[in-house]
């Protein structure tokens, strides 16, 4: 077992000691992989995994056919691994055989309904809390791989900016990026890109769009190191930017800026999002901090790129010392397009940390 | 969550493919006392609903609302600001984006009395919260299971599941040419060439699996870091391109003789699955096979048994004087027991 797994399982053991829990079952896949990877170590490549984890350490895996199996094995060799055809099947079998015992289940949202607790013949509880309390703040170990991982998105950015030449399509762009972080050792990269001008209202994934001069090129790359994801954001211009594109940007370094004055132990999600979206409404573009145009003002990064607590103004999650967060006021300029800015920081006692080094301004393949 | 291109070609595409395949899966549903169907994806999960609209989601969840009329509605939970892609690369009447899927789901079929029993794709894999959010709108309605109906209608490859299939294999064989053995030995470096190389072809995802030292583990793993490849190793590509997987893997020789080896191989293989619908395990003795096809929201699934006309990958593992052979090919077998399986891409 690494060390980094070592941690959390003396963690995840010691909150279920606490709780007096015989079992923890937990459920991921390729998507949302954070409570599987937790509890077991394993992120799934392919379906969907479930992770039965009893109270002295022993651990069950349950994934989607042989092919799977043979990943989770080799990743996860002290596990007891099980390929199944039907997990849910698989899984309450499983259940069955441990008799009466104290069960928590997480997350509740995303669970099978199969495995929901009017499926099951035992009593079982949320452990979604409990499993949240343990994501949201980092061990040293986890730090120390968030620091790693945002110090290679910003290489990748690096590449990025390098690769992001007019006549190149989206898709070959992203190929470039891919190939860089595989061979750099990363496991996983969320990315979505934007190009093109005034017209483009968000980022998706690539598609068969050829940079131009002129586009404002938008991109979050989001690599993993050790299972944990950090992100970047950056608006790139190729070519010379325009004053409209400089003065369109001040909003996103101001309000950034803003989101992290604010940014220490104790603060909620609500804080940082309003001193964001504050800046925008001092400006009159208010309008594009809501939901028509942006989805999150920053979110948690850990063993899931998009963990809690979102950044809006209506979660009031604390965000505890050792948390990791990204702050990106991301949204449509009704002026320029659509622009991204954003960082990862560590939260502190009295501040925060960002382990990153791409300058935070509008960028431009001319500088 | 690495992909890479997701567009709608409708020369790949056409809305008249879609749509039929919407007809097809509406005589299931009219056979099988349905009002509607309910078609869940997600990253891990996008196959039914891409087979039915075309849509790849890269992120989060959606559901695929079929009603006896008009094109289907999806239901998602990405934030608006996607609606335009989302539009330009599905092919549904609407597209309503909403955290609560299954408040809205349960709105939206409220709206006609006459619906009661709706059919539920793999109604067990369903999140919990889409099917408490539904029943706090509506608890009268009836689920039942779709899963075999759905796997009924959709098994058999039409001409355009083929072409893309086919597409998707030619990428894989391209890039996987690519880990063949040289001069100096092959370091696992080579994997970001061959992602690279994947991605530049236009495909929306490839996952590497290896088999570094065949003398010591004859099992595929994930690597992430760095190794030099051994005298036998192995690689598989699992590459989709326009929604549709393929698994292709080969094994290699460093050592001299392996070309003639490999021209064995692909002979062997092809005997092996030309007549895998008559006999599952193939005419060459395999030690192990998996077959996987895509018959519900998993892309490639482990099947107990292959169906004519249907597209499969296969994996097997052989073992002759050389050692461990592993090997994954896409196959489309035959039209009837009879009838020959065609490899969709001559490996060299």
């Amino acid at each position: 077992m690494n060390q980094i797994h070592k941690e959390r399982r003396e963690r995840l053991l010691s909150a279920m000691a606490e709780k007096e829990l015989d079992v923890i079952m937990s459920w991921g896949n390729s998507w949302q992989c954070d409570y599987l990877r937790y509890v077991s170590d394993y992120s799934a490549l392919e379906g969907d995994a479930i992770a039965i984890v009893m109270a002295d350490g022993e651990t069950h895996l349950i994934v989607e056919g042989e092919i799977e199996a043979a990943r989770a094995r080799s990743k996860c060799p002290e596990a007891i691994v099980e390929a199944s055809d039907d997990i849910i099947k698989s899984t309450k079998t499983l259940l069955n055989k441990f008799g009466n015992r104290r069960i928590a289940t997480a997350p509740s949202t995303l669970l099978p309904y199969g495995l929901a607790k009017d499926n099951l013949e035992q009593a079982v509880e949320d452990g979604t809390a409990l499993l949240d309390s343990l994501l949201m703040t980092k061990s040293p170990a986890e730090i120390d791989a968030m620091r790693r991982c945002t110090e290679l998105a910003d290489e990748g950015y690096q590449v990025f900016r390098d690769a992001a030449k007019v006549g190149v399509a989206e898709f070959e762009l992203v190929a470039e990026i891919e190939g860089y972080f595989r061979a750099a050792g990363s496991p996983e990269n969320f990315m979505i890109i934007g190009t093109g001008g005034q017209e483009v209202r968000g980022m998706s994934p690539a598609g068969e769009r050829r940079v131009q001069q002129g586009d404002l090129v938008t991109t979050e790359l989001s690599p993993c190191v050790d299972g944990y994801f950090s992100q970047i954001c950056r608006t790139l211009v190729i070519g010379e930017p325009t004053q409209v594109q400089i003065d369109s940007f001040q909003v996103f370094i101001d309000a950034m800026n803003a989101g992290f004055s604010v940014l220490k132990a104790g603060v909620t999600a609500a804080e940082i999002a309003k001193a964001e979206n504050d800046v925008f409404r001092e400006r009159g573009l208010g309008e594009y901090t809501t939901s028509e145009y942006t989805r999150v003002r920053g979110h948690g990064l850990g063993l899931f790129l998009d963990t809690k607590p979102h950044i809006l103004e209506d979660v009031d999650i604390v965000l505890q010392e050792g948390a990791f967060c990204i702050v990106h006021p991301n949204t449509y300029h009704p002026v320029a397009g659509y622009m991204v800015l954003g960082d990862a920081a560590l939260v502190t006692k009295d501040g925060y940390q960002t382990f990153s080094s791409t300058p935070c301004e509008l960028l431009s393949t001319e500088n | 969550m690495r992909r890479g291109l997701i567009s709608w070609n409708e020369k790949e595409v056409p809305r008249s493919v879609l749509d039929q395949r919407v007809a097809r899966c509406r005589e299931a549903m009219a056979l099988n006392k349905m009002d509607a169907l309910l078609v869940y994806a997600s990253f891990p999960r996008p196959a039914a609903v891409s087979y039915l609209a075309n849509f790849v989601p890269y992120w989060s969840q959606l559901v695929l609302v079929v009603l006896p009329n008009g094109k289907p509605t999806m239901i998602v939970s990405f934030s608006k600001r996607v609606t335009d892609w989302i539009e330009e690369t599905a092919h549904v009447s609407e597209t309503i984006c909403t955290p609560n899927i299954g408040g809205e789901v349960a709105k939206l079929l409220m709206m006609d009395e006459s619906i009661k029993q709706v059919g539920v794709v793999e109604l067990d894999n369903l999140p919990s919260m889409i099917v408490n959010n539904f029943r706090t709108e509506n608890d009268t309605i009836e689920f039942v299971d779709a899963t075999e109906m759905f796997a009924e209608f959709r098994i058999q490859a039409d001409e355009t599941e083929i072409a893309l299939t086919r597409r998707a294999a030619e990428i894989a064989h391209t890039a996987l040419a690519l880990a063949a053995p040289c001069d100096a030995p092959v370091e696992a470096s080579i994997l970001a060439e061959i992602e690279t190389a994947a991605r530049m072809q236009g495909c929306e995802e490839i996952l590497i699996d290896i088999a570094e030292d065949l003398s010591r583990d004859e099992n595929f793993r994930r690597l992430d870091g760095p190794s030099i490849f051994k005298n036998r190793y192995a690689v598989r590509l699992s590459v989709a391109y326009k929604g549709y997987w393929v698994r292709v893997g080969r094994t290699f020789e460093q050592a001299n003789g392996g070309v003639d080896r490999a021209a064995a191989v692909e002979s062997y293989l092809a005997i092996s699955l030309a007549d895998l619908c008559k006999n599952p395990l193939g005419g060459f003795a395999a030690l192990d096979q998996v077959i996987e096809g895509c018959v519900g929201s998993t892309p490639l699934k482990t099947l107990p048994e292959a169906a004519c006309g249907q597209m499969v990958s296969v994996t097997q593992r052989w073992r002759d004087d050389h050692g461990c052979w592993l090997i994954s090919e896409p196959v489309l077998l035959g039209a009837s027991i009879n009838a020959p399986a065609e490899i969709l891409v001559s490996a060299g």
